[in-house]
């Protein structure tokens, strides 16, 4: 077996320290007494130094004498949860959570860790949603503190079936991940794959949950996200509701949802706020905004290069004369403007705020502008690109909407080489890409494919609060009934039998 | 083993895609000629003139800026390829609109034509086909003139909202191969003020242009063969005195073939619906028995016109609206040329049941 650094050093405590000395921020306080030198040590980067100063240090200093074993300190410290310890990895892993250890210098054996940590420090003070915007509902998001989070979720959700299980990731950061779910509701074959998942995980670090959903997902060599990452508080709900697992990692502000339908993508907590009608037509409107933005400018393409016949014989005057200057095949004229707009929204997405907002005005207006009037693309194009680009960006959830604006250059390739049919050959790889995807075992196409009743009409359009009662059933919930009516017709209908 | 098949199965695609690549044409929309309207002709010799006008519109948002192609061939897959040898960009035929034959050519028989048009596949059955009274070249520079290109919607708007009968080349192709019925076209004319107009129809016999019907008759004609044609009927009363009129205008009917095939006679029952848009002021038609005078008086003339048009027709030995195949339709031993020997004498009984739905406001 290879040698590894990380579990060959410190054989003893005398190592952990050596090596913590080593870095500008460890401190060690020594305090003399009758017969033992009483040493306290701590990262000063990491604790309050104003509870060390005011709750630790002028008491162990007052009655220094009467200290004569560590378990004294229980007794003269008044913070709660002092615990003692012979094990030297723990003494690595509390002075890295912010505890100070206090120990004898001449019997480095046994180890008081007082947790005084400055968890609060360095979080920002705000926990608005910045990403995932609504008119309507509460605006409370995750932040980068798991305790936050995690106090967010029983807050709103003040049920004791809901389960907090903590894993730790990252053989270097070792990250704290909490899978949460309910208990009784959400089917346990999805709660042991993703625990599975995230125990046997082997990477070194976890920056965020948008890498640990990567990292466990179940196929990934492919554009869609697999897990819905969001940062609100109430779609998570929601989703422990409906019988669905949440990853909550420390230091992210993302939590993961799954298992996820493709149709889960387009649906908002904003739906939720709005009467049913109308947010279900949004919801289409949303639906749409995908298939637009993938396949207008290969159908531009296609048209245009292949099929002229389609064109209705009134548009053949204006298409014709805005596209009689560009020199270009309409291919290169589309690469050209999609190009363009990608560059203006990664580059809109790296500049600072307020520079952003200027980026996007001289992009969008005056560059579209010029390059018509250089007669490089023609107009009809900007507009359809244009619209393309917005649509692209109604999707709720961010790494959904990137996969559809990926997904547009392979189709306007496949446009360019064959026309309508390579349209038709990109879709039905897609599909076929789309039927082959799970998440968390679960087919990604539920409910369309395989077909599961129940459930169709509402992965499309949102449910009307008169039939809601009931998760869906190809989450296959242990319990099908959110809750139970007064005028329930079916009362022993909750138990998912299939 | 694994990976050397994977990389065969690459290249493979790789191949597929290069050499399917290699078939195809690619036609950009700016850079083709787009043939809107097509004439054909007869030469002097013998030979076919064929015309086509396509826009410019590279030069003009609007198709005001027309070019004429006039090619002589002996045949007419030569068009193209001679048209062509005149055009910067290379001719396509899949947006033709109108199909226009000179009248002499048509007299002359177009069976060679049609079936050409059977083996075109870019041609679509959507479209219309016209025969002009003047040659379809004289037309097409005619409409050249006037610096728009709007043949096909004139065509178009005088069938849904006037008397012209619906056409277009899928059933007039049906009414052509068809037994038991003749193909009939709207007619072309340049008027008075040199301006394309579209007035009447004419009739096929076989493949040979036969008979031109004038506008009262297509509009008499378009209420048997439409469920909802709105052609405009006028009915003198009185020669001498002009408000002496009256003037209806269909808004539904239903007509019904009935053979009998014992008294070897055709009934047909019109059912009218029609709106009357002016009367003389001398019926008042608040008063009941005064409606089904009117009314009378309407069904009679409408009833003796039709019988006028179905005399025409036998006198003629045109078929258009299909009465061989009607009578096919019930008699198991019919038989094509039998029939038609019979078809001059041909009792045919009309009954025409009329029904005003409204009268003075214009629709």
């Amino acid at each position: 077996m290879p040698k590894r650094r990380y579990d060959t050093v410190d054989k003893t405590i005398s190592d952990v320290f050596e090596r913590a000395k080593k870095s500008s921020d460890f401190t060690t306080i020594s305090l003399l007494e009758e017969e033992h030198l009483l040493q306290i040590s701590f990262y000063k980067t990491l604790i309050d130094p104003s509870i060390l100063q005011k709750s630790v240090l002028p008491f162990i200093k007052e009655k220094a004498s009467a200290i004569k074993e560590l378990t004294d300190l229980t007794e003269i410290i008044p913070i709660e949860g002092i615990t003692f310890t012979k094990d030297y990895h723990e003494v690595e892993k509390a002075l890295h959570e912010g505890s100070v250890v206090v120990y004898f210098k001449d019997k480095k054996d046994e180890f008081a860790l007082l947790n005084i940590s400055y968890a609060r420090l360095g979080q920002r003070e705000t926990n608005d949603t910045q990403n995932e915007f609504s008119v309507l509902g509460p605006k409370i998001g995750f932040i980068e503190d798991l305790s936050t989070n995690l106090h967010l979720l029983r807050d709103h959700l003040g049920t004791s079936d809901l389960i907090f299980e903590e894993i730790i990731v990252g053989s270097r950061t070792k990250t704290k991940a909490v899978i949460a779910y309910l208990d009784g509701v959400t089917n346990p074959t999805y709660i042991d794959t993703a625990k599975q998942r995230i125990k046997e995980l082997d990477v070194d670090v976890s920056f965020d949950n948008t890498q640990l959903e990567q990292l466990i997902s179940d196929n990934t060599r492919t554009p869609f996200p697999l897990f819905i990452t969001t940062e609100r508080v109430d779609r998570t709900v929601g989703s422990l509701l409906q019988g669905q697992i949440v990853v909550i990692g420390d230091k992210s502000s993302y939590a993961i949802i799954g298992p996820v339908t493709l149709m889960e993508f387009f649906s908002n907590p904003e739906d939720y706020y709005l009467p049913s009608i109308v947010a279900s037509f949004f919801k289409l409107i949303r639906i749409f905004g995908m298939m637009f933005s993938i396949f207008a400018s290969a159908f531009y393409i296609a048209v245009f290069t292949f099929h002229f016949e389609v064109v209705p014989k009134d548009l053949l005057g204006p298409i014709i004369y805005s596209r009689a200057n560009v020199p270009f095949p309409p291919v290169i004229e589309v690469l050209f403007l999609e190009i363009t707009i990608d560059l203006l929204r990664e580059a809109g997405a790296r500049l600072p705020t307020k520079i952003g907002q200027t980026l996007g005005i001289v992009g969008g207006i005056v560059i579209g502008q010029a390059t018509v009037e250089a007669a490089l693309t023609s107009n009809i194009l900007l507009i359809i690109v244009a619209l393309a680009a917005l649509s692209s960006f109604t999707t709720p959830i961010y790494k959904m909407s990137n996969a559809v604006r990926l997904l547009r250059y392979p189709f306007i390739l496949m446009a360019a080489i064959w026309g309508g049919l390579g349209i038709y050959v990109g879709l039905i790889l897609l599909i076929t890409h789309l039927s082959r995807l799970k998440s968390l075992g679960a087919p990604y196409l539920l409910p369309l494919f395989p077909y599961r009743k129940g459930g169709v009409v509402g992965s499309f359009v949102r449910p009307n609060y008169l039939n809601y009662n009931k998760r869906p059933r190809y989450l296959k919930p242990l319990s099908l009934k959110r809750f139970f009516p007064a005028n329930d017709k079916d009362p022993d209908g909750d138990l998912n039998t299939e | 083993m694994k990976k050397t098949k994977k990389h065969l199965i690459f290249f493979f695609i790789l191949v597929c895609i290069v050499s399917l690549l290699g078939c195809n044409r690619t036609r950009i929309i700016d850079k083709i000629s787009i043939v809107h309207v097509f004439g054909f002709d007869q030469a002097d010799n013998g030979e076919l003139v064929g015309t086509a006008l396509f826009p410019q519109y590279t030069k003009s948002k609007s198709s005001d800026q027309i070019e004429y192609l006039e090619e002589q061939a002996s045949s007419s897959v030569l068009f193209v390829p001679k048209m062509a040898a005149h055009t910067s960009t290379p001719v396509e035929l899949s947006k033709i609109r109108v199909l226009l034959f000179g009248k002499k050519y048509a007299e002359a028989g177009i069976q060679d034509m049609v079936d050409r048009f059977m083996t075109t596949p870019q041609l679509g059955t959507n479209i219309h086909i016209a025969v002009s009274t003047h040659s379809a070249r004289e037309t097409l520079n005619t409409f050249k003139k006037e610096k728009s290109l709007t043949l096909a919607d004139r065509i178009e708007h005088n069938m849904q909202g006037q008397s012209l009968p619906t056409m277009n080349l899928h059933v007039f192709l049906n009414h052509f191969y068809g037994e038991g019925m003749d193909a009939y076209v709207p007619m072309i004319n340049i008027d008075e003020k040199d301006m394309v107009s579209v007035e009447g129809m004419g009739v096929f016999k076989g493949d040979k242009f036969k008979l031109q019907l004038d506008s009262e008759q297509t509009a008499l004609f378009s209420i048997l063969e439409d469920y909802r044609s709105q052609a405009t009927f006028k009915i003198p009363l009185d020669e001498r005195n002009r408000s002496e009129i009256i003037i209806i205008k269909a808004f539904r009917s239903k007509s019904k073939w009935d053979w009998n095939p014992k008294k070897k006679q055709m009934n047909l029952r019109l059912q009218l619906e029609m709106t009357m848009s002016q009367h003389p002021r001398k019926y008042n038609l608040e008063k009941v028995q005064e409606i089904n005078k009117i009314k009378k008086l309407i069904g009679t003339n409408l009833e003796k016109g039709i019988r006028d048009l179905l005399l025409t027709f036998k006198e003629y030995e045109v078929d258009p609206l299909g009465i061989g195949n009607i009578v096919r339709s019930k008699d198991r031993n019919w038989d094509e040329a039998s029939f038609y020997q019979l078809y001059p004498t041909l009792p045919i009984h009309v009954d025409v049941n009329l029904q005003i739905i409204h009268s003075g406001l214009e629709s």
